[in-house]
């Protein structure tokens, strides 16, 4: 959307000098920091006016401020909610090498692949036949499946020395669009959908 | 004393001090309108200003005489340096340089 109704904030002083042009600024650029900007832009121009008022309508008229304020505040929350919906993007690695397990981790080449917590691997089925016979089953019970096997794995390198598990042999074990893990919602959110 | 002679001289331009000397730099090698300003600043300042910022300190600019609008192109306004507006910048960007070369020298000293 184009902030330019955020222009409707200014003193009517300024927009007759400056609003096609920053109209026309606006639409080849515009993110949700502009749109803060430019409303923080507005507020600045209420209330040290930078443009002179030949008709005295700009003075600066307390209704005008409110309303410059209660807008900021909803584009602050825009800009807030805009920014969180925007997952970050994921740098995969690869990992190829032969799957083992140590306890309850799984590791490829000596390396820590993080699939999810213990209770979320057992207890949710997985989403296709990855370890290939012939069954879909646990989570868990396809990854003891490929143990021994030679694996490509898709992976985030976390900054302990553990990578977290996003694709096995090319089928997405995990969305990569940098959203929330399945298990975000704990042990008891998940046990609905099993 | 000599500080004094020149900041008396110099508009106060308040929270926008540092975008309008950024595009009284930017104007410094001729007129630009407010896309082309903000595309100028990002690449020899690596500051990204808004359009909010931008024309607020546009406004003071000009209002101080500083700056000069040109005719329109299309709907886009190009602005250029008044006489006030570079001798204005020349004294700004001099002291600049006195107090950066003073503190790198500062910071030379073990």
């Amino acid at each position: 959307m184009n902030p330019r109704w955020l222009l409707r904030l200014y003193p009517l002083a300024w927009r007759r000098r400056y609003e096609e042009e920053v109209a026309s600024l606006l639409e080849e650029r515009h993110s949700s920091l502009d749109w803060l900007d430019v409303a923080l832009g507005a507020l600045d121009a209420r209330l040290r006016p930078q443009v002179p008022n030949v008709t005295g309508e700009g003075r600066t008229r307390m209704p005008q401020v409110i309303a410059s304020g209660v807008v900021l505040a909803a584009v602050l929350i825009f800009a807030v909610i805009n920014n969180r919906e925007e997952p970050a993007s994921l740098e995969l690695g690869e990992r190829h090498g032969t799957l083992s397990k140590d306890g309850e981790h799984y590791l490829v080449d000596g390396q820590v692949v993080d699939a999810g917590p213990d209770w979320y691997i057992t207890r949710t089925a997985a989403s296709t036949d990855y370890d290939g016979d012939g069954a879909v089953e646990s989570v868990a019970i396809e990854l003891d499946g490929l143990v021994g096997m030679t694996v490509t794995l898709g992976v985030e390198d976390g900054p302990g020395g553990e990578s977290s598990l996003f694709i096995i042999n090319g089928q997405n074990y995990r969305n990569t669009d940098g959203g929330r893990p399945p298990w975000a919602g704990g042990p008891h959110a998940n046990q609905s959908s099993n | 004393v000599e500080v004094k002679e020149v900041s008396k001289d110099v508009p106060d331009l308040g929270r926008f001090s540092e975008p309008a000397l950024f595009v009284l730099i930017s104007l410094a090698d001729g007129a630009k309108h407010g896309y082309a300003m903000m595309e100028d600043i990002a690449t020899v300042s690596g500051v990204r200003v808004g359009p909010g910022t931008l024309y607020g300190a546009l406004a003071r600019l000009e209002r101080h005489g500083l700056i000069e609008p040109l005719a329109p192109v299309d709907r886009r306004r190009p602005y250029r340096l008044t006489a006030a507006g570079t001798t204005l910048l020349r004294e700004r960007l001099t002291s600049l340089e006195r107090s950066a070369s003073v503190g790198l020298r500062r910071l030379a000293t073990p």
